[in-house]
């Protein structure tokens, strides 16, 4: 079957970089994504190509022109639902992924409905308020949270860094407010995710715990 | 009392508590987490947190972008 030599031809490919216990561990961990935009898509992609083959991600979001700059999404998806459309890509490198996907919008009220059985949780959403109050309401969950931070930027920039407050990481430069007219573009915010999916690797392959 | 903020030290009434000081430090407080010490402080009990000389605060304010 397709799907089955899809599957086998990433393991295949994994397997000369990692050692079966390595990506055992990699196919073990199951990791939550709140926005399925610059973060989230390509976060989820990267993972997905690094073998991590179990999501949840939520986003209420249809796919806009805007979005073309710097998300995993092509011209003829503008108008689909960004969490189906995403699914289908990633499925397209592992056919075999365990995903569970919402179009909903995230809310502190109806958050308790998700992530539960997550290691891992990735506030990628877009707007400051909303990054806060996810990763306020699921901090206590002591599970570990990554925070996209800072990641805008054209003619001003910023270096970007890892902060850890607790459990939870904040992964960007802190500053650049794309509310106050830095733009999102795909270098930083691709930046962003890639070192927002580094976490995750580096827990899950040195051993380290994050529940 | 002198306090380090973000690896800054900085100096507050004794006897401020984490409310206090964070009104004091941020520009939006609607949003900020706030470490004490290694510990995140929820912003309900901001009010009942006693800061003494010597702590550790680390406050992160969340900007827009994704």
């Amino acid at each position: 079957m397709a799907a089955k030599k899809s599957v086998s031809k990433l393991q295949e490919g994994l397997l000369r970089y990692l050692s079966k216990d390595q990506l055992k561990s990699i196919q073990s961990k199951k990791i939550g994504i709140g926005g399925a935009g610059g973060l989230g898509s390509n976060c989820a992609m990267i993972l997905v190509r690094t073998g991590f083959e179990h999501f949840e991600i939520l986003d209420q979001d249809v796919i806009d022109a805007s979005n073309l700059n710097r998300q995993q999404y092509f011209p003829e998806e503008i108008g689909l639902a960004k969490v189906h459309t995403l699914k289908k890509r990633l499925q397209q490198i592992n056919p075999e992924l365990d995903m569970t996907i919402h179009q909903v919008q995230w809310t502190p009220q109806t958050g308790e409905r998700y992530f539960k059985d997550c290691n891992f949780i990735v506030e990628a959403f877009d707007q400051a308020d909303w990054k806060f109050k996810f990763v306020d309401h699921y901090q206590p969950s002591g599970k570990l949270i990554i925070s996209g931070n800072g990641m805008a930027g054209l003619l001003e920039k910023k270096p970007m860094t890892i902060r850890k407050l607790g459990n939870v990481y904040f992964v960007g430069d802190g500053s650049t407010d794309s509310a106050s007219g830095h733009p999102p573009m795909a270098p930083r915010v691709t930046q962003c995710a890639a070192m927002m999916a580094e976490i995750i690797l580096d827990f899950t392959c040195k051993g380290l715990s994050p529940l | 009392m002198q306090i380090k903020i973000n690896g800054q030290t900085k100096t507050f009434a004794d006897g401020s508590n984490l409310e206090a000081i964070i009104k004091q430090s941020c520009q939006n407080c609607q949003r900020v987490i706030a470490e004490v010490n290694g510990a995140i402080i929820k912003s309900q009990q901001w009010g009942q947190q006693p800061i003494r000389q010597g702590d550790q605060i680390e406050l992160v304010s969340f900007v827009g972008g994704g």
